[in-house]
């Protein structure tokens, strides 16, 4: 976390809606604002994630996605519009998350997560969001995760079905514990049908699980997969736990910083 | 009869349905019954040991089956029984 200035006049009046939930108050705000948020993709979950850390205050959103905005974006694309078609990702995201918040410090990354990057992205990072398309980027971000002994939420979708949880490295199960390989039908990035209530709803979601985390505030999704199905509208919770021979994360008994042991 | 609740990537199976009622005392009772509701859907669900493939886990309401007793873990009349592959979904 960073050190961050004191709250002008504007800013107590901008959060003054949040500063009045019980139990969040400016203790929590100061950690959300002194905290950096990596994202894994930022578009319909990570960007309606992005989207909603920038609007509570987050410090600082590391953003990682490639590419040019496509017709197929703007169906559930908080972020992209029409007029911003055949424009980079990352600058697409980075002009409508200033405007939303020009408070926020924004650190975008033209690229998708991989080997060769991820280690510096999850180092500049108190937490990550994934929200990656490809199961090789998500176990990547995972494994790095771990490693670093970093908070991620792992948000993830299939039509109609979403889940998420949070990975807290040496207190819950990671990625790996949960599931040790990916469906073998799941083989591209349009794999997966969506439209826009799923992915936004997952993504404010994963958003709020940043700031609980983060700040202290509230009960996260720890130790359990919470999962919806907009097509039946029903919500799960399933009890989950780690695998002790998990290849990534078995031995992990790593101290986590203070402020993440209510986690 | 217990409730199981079928995962997107199988409705192809169901013909579209996302959960059945069907007979069984036993996880494996139940997959048993599935399949001969569903025929194939067990092709999705096991690998050629027949163990649960690696992507998929069980939830009985909402105990993982491998904190009980796996595919011997017992289930009632009002237990729901999930199925919940590996997603990863999310921005493209």
């Amino acid at each position: 976390m960073r050190t961050v200035p004191e709250f002008s006049d504007f800013d107590l009046e901008r959060y003054s809606r949040q500063l009045r939930i019980e139990g969040f108050g400016l203790e929590a705000q100061r950690r959300l604002r002194a905290a950096t948020v990596m994202v894994s993709r930022v578009g319909g979950v990570g960007g309606t994630a992005a989207m909603n850390l920038a609007r509570a205050g987050v410090g600082r959103l590391v953003l990682a996605h490639g590419g040019t905005i496509v017709p197929e974006f703007l169906n559930r694309m908080q972020l992209a519009m029409p007029a911003d078609l055949g424009r980079p990702c990352t600058e697409v995201f980075v002009e409508k998350l200033r405007a939303i918040n020009p408070d926020v410090e924004l650190v975008a990354v033209n690229e998708y997560v991989s080997e060769s990057n991820v280690a510096d992205l999850v180092a500049q990072a108190d937490l990550v969001v994934d929200g990656a398309p490809l199961f090789e980027e998500r176990y990547l971000m995972n494994r790095e995760a771990v490693r670093q002994g970093k908070p991620l939420v792992m948000a993830a979708m299939y039509g109609m079905e979403h889940y998420m949880t949070t990975i807290v490295p040496g207190k819950t199960p990671c990625l790996v514990c949960l599931y040790p390989e990916k469906p073998e039908y799941w083989t591209d990035i349009k794999v997966f049908p969506a439209i826009g209530p799923g992915p936004v709803v997952l993504g404010t979601m994963a958003a709020m699980e940043a700031i609980k985390v983060l700040t202290g505030f509230g009960r996260p999704l720890t130790n359990v997969l919470w999962m919806f199905d907009l097509e039946t509208t029903t919500f799960q919770r399933f009890e989950i736990s780690r695998d002790p021979e998990c290849p990534v994360c078995g031995d992990v008994t790593a101290e986590l910083q203070p402020d993440l042991r209510r986690a | 009869m217990p409730t199981i609740h079928i995962p997107t990537p199988m409705r192809r199976f169901s013909g579209g349905e996302s959960q059945l009622q069907l007979p069984g005392a036993t996880l494996a009772e139940l997959i048993d019954a599935l399949e001969g509701h569903c025929p194939g859907i067990t092709g999705m669900l096991h690998d050629d040991s027949g163990r649960l493939k690696r992507y998929i886990k069980v939830f009985i309401n909402s105990r993982d089956i491998r904190q009980l007793d796996g595919e011997r873990s017992r289930v009632g009349a009002d237990d729901q029984v999930h199925i919940v592959p590996a997603m990863a979904g999310g921005s493209v």
